[in-house]
């Protein structure tokens, strides 16, 4: 069972990246996550609070623009070009199919928000750039810069010489390249002296352990709006599937104005406050304003909440599955 | 798993699909009480015509639909049920097939699928890529296949576990006459080796050729069933084959056969080589003088692990590899 739902989340994590919506989606969100600190200067002495919200935002709505893409094609893809009628006559039970679909799109979400979170981290370290005269972060533009130029080079050439899946080397090292630029700009100041690993950490200005939370939290909250596209896509073609995924997104950044506080006393909202998924608790944005601090437990407790709420999902995907016909 | 002797391989009874619509109201009956028996070491041939049910009824077996009404057991369980898979083999009607994917990470993807281990998946791809005549093509993506080649990586996924039951829907659709012949030799092949297949198609000659015994279905019904000399011999006339005759021999064997009992000679021809045999002869000629092409070749034969002999039809497939226990013993003799 483990072997082969692992070989399923492979698949998919592998058809994930070499469809052309990946890297479209991940080049459209790097480019905007990299204009960043120039956009963010558009108020008031805010700058750096709004290049940490215009980052989470980004990162957020890419990643349900992707979510909403892969996980939709993941299944209803496979059940209109009948690639699934190979896969349920080997030993593959339903379960197994919808949990192996589940985990190789997290897989490839979970690599596009690195990718992103990495670019967004370097775009918070150049910090905003208010006016021309303005120094850049030299370390930031060579190191990050640099690693994707050499990323792009290589993938380039592996496509033309050996013919290497593009999307999937240039996904790969770039999450392997611009990790090393972060590590390698937090090792050095803006004006090149060496400094330690943690002493971005303790400039408290940046708050960087708490960015690092709600990329996380960020994260999780893909993680269910891909369960939710993936439960749809049993039962629902691409289209629908896409506008329900959207509808959710709505619901759960809004289920505690619409359904929670003193409504919760009406049956008809309690129910729907609990079958919503609450995403505000995954949105960090506002605490990061406002300078409160998020707890280790409370990161303990929105994962378990991401844990069970995708898994129910999850549960019930396959009850809608199981009653499917594949013929 | 045991499949008990003389037990069928799949066996239906009064198997009934009706396609409905939206409103649940019966749109179209598809099969109606198909009894079915395929026996082990059989080749069972499924004719009709488009529409006639054929494809509905494999997918009734392989548990992809589900019967309105009536019976169906694979081996002796439900056709749902996920370790019954381990022994069963399965060609669509058309090659769907991952396009993103080459030839070797798609059957080491099914092979996965059947947890096979590393090595036996190596060296099964191999064997299997030689068979269908694609090593050279081994790593380029499906999507560029032709749909000659797409075909003949679908009959490769087929065979990937070593089936006992081969479950092939039209499998020389898009073959060019050298992948026919192949897969009928492949057929027949396996048949020896003890396992059943399960043949559906419309060409009626690729039946011939292979089946023992075949069904034939029209409307969703049942209109013919039994052996291929049950349903085709012609009791009436005998035909005997000879080097070529002149005249007067032909003049001398009709009037005997005069004498014998008032009978008479009704045709005498010369019998010619079929297009078929015609055709491979020219492309074995043009192999044997090294003309190059870019698309598949000659099949390099039935692949080493499938020609192993099979103890007894009825094995008993290895839950952790997925391998049934007569290959697995058939590789530790070697």
């Amino acid at each position: 069972m483990i072997s082969r739902l692992l070989s399923i989340a492979g698949n998919t994590f592998i058809e994930s990246l070499r469809r052309p919506v990946f890297l479209s989606v991940l080049g459209t969100v790097c480019v905007l996550l990299s204009l960043n600190p120039a956009i963010s200067t558009l108020t008031l002495g805010e700058d750096d609070k709004l290049l940490v919200d215009l980052g989470l935002s980004t990162i957020l709505l890419g990643g349900l623009f992707l979510s909403a893409f892969i996980a939709t094609g993941s299944i209803s893809q496979e059940i209109d070009s009948k690639t699934i009628l190979t896969i349920l006559s080997k030993p593959v039970g339903k379960f197994c199919f919808i949990a192996g679909k589940y985990m190789g799109t997290c897989a490839a979400i979970s690599l596009a928000v690195w990718i992103w979170s990495l670019v967004f981290l370097l775009g918070i370290r150049h910090g905003a750039i208010s006016t021309a005269w303005d120094n850049t972060d030299g370390p930031v533009l060579l190191f990050g810069l640099g690693g994707t130029a050499l990323a792009v080079a290589i993938a380039s050439w592996g496509n033309y010489s050996r013919r290497w899946n593009f999307p999937t080397t240039v996904s790969s090292l770039l999450a392997a390249f611009l990790a090393l630029a972060w590590i390698l700009v937090l090792l050095t100041g803006k004006d090149w002296s060496l400094q330690g690993l943690h002493t971005e950490f303790a400039t408290g200005e940046k708050q960087l352990g708490q960015v690092l939370l709600a990329l996380l939290l960020a994260l999780q909250a893909l993680w269910i709006l891909a369960a939710i596209s993936i439960a749809c896509s049993t039962r629902l073609g691409q289209l629908s599937t896409l506008l329900v995924t959207f509808g959710v997104f709505m619901l759960g950044l809004s289920s505690d104005a619409l359904f929670g506080g003193p409504g919760q006393e009406k049956p008809l909202a309690a129910l729907a406050y609990r079958l919503t998924p609450n995403l505000q608790f995954h949105w960090l944005a506002d605490a990061l304003s406002l300078g409160s601090p998020v707890s280790g437990s409370y990161l303990l407790l929105v994962s378990g909440y991401t844990i069970l709420f995708s898994g129910a999902i999850l549960c019930l995907a396959t009850a809608l599955f199981e009653g499917k016909e594949a013929g | 798993m045991k499949t008990p002797p003389d037990t069928a391989f799949v066996k239906t009874h009064g198997l009934t699909k009706v396609f409905k619509d939206f409103w649940l109201r019966p749109r179209v009956v598809a099969l109606e009480g198909l009894d079915l028996e395929i026996r082990p070491a059989e080749v069972h041939g499924l004719l009709g015509s488009n529409g006639a049910g054929k494809s509905t009824t494999i997918k009734l077996i392989l548990g992809l639909l589900f019967p309105t009404s009536g019976e169906v057991t694979v081996f002796g369980k439900a056709p749902g049920d996920v370790e019954t898979k381990n022994r069963i083999g399965y060609l669509p009607e058309e090659s769907y097939l991952y396009g993103f994917l080459d030839a070797e990470e798609i059957l080491d993807y099914y092979g996965r699928l059947f947890n096979l281990p590393a090595p036996t998946r190596k060296q099964r791809i191999a064997e299997l890529l030689d068979m269908v005549g694609l090593q050279g093509m081994r790593r380029r993506p499906l999507a560029e296949y032709s749909k000659g080649m797409q075909r003949r990586i679908g009959i490769a996924q087929a065979l990937i576990n070593n089936p006992d039951l081969l479950i092939l829907d039209e499998p020389t659709t898009g073959l060019d006459p050298i992948g026919a012949r192949e897969v009928k030799d492949l057929i027949l092949k396996l048949r020896k080796e003890g396992k059943s297949v399960l043949l559906s198609s419309h060409r009626l000659a690729d039946v011939e050729d292979v089946c023992d015994r075949i069904t034939v279905l029209y409307g969703g019904r049942k209109q013919a069933e039994g052996s291929m000399d049950e349903l085709l011999s012609s009791p009436s006339s005998t035909i005997i084959e000879t080097d070529r005759l002149d005249a007067a021999t032909i003049d001398s064997i009709s009037k005997l056969l005069e004498k014998a009992g008032g009978l008479s000679i009704r045709k005498t021809e010369s019998p010619r080589q079929s297009l078929e045999d015609f055709f491979l002869g020219l492309v074995e000629k043009a192999d044997r003088e090294g003309a190059e092409t870019s698309g598949a070749t000659g099949g390099a034969g039935v692949a080493e692990f499938l020609a192993k002999k099979n103890p007894t039809p009825d094995t008993e497939p290895n839950s952790e590899t997925g391998e049934d226990k007569a290959s697995t013993a058939g590789e530790d003799a070697d």
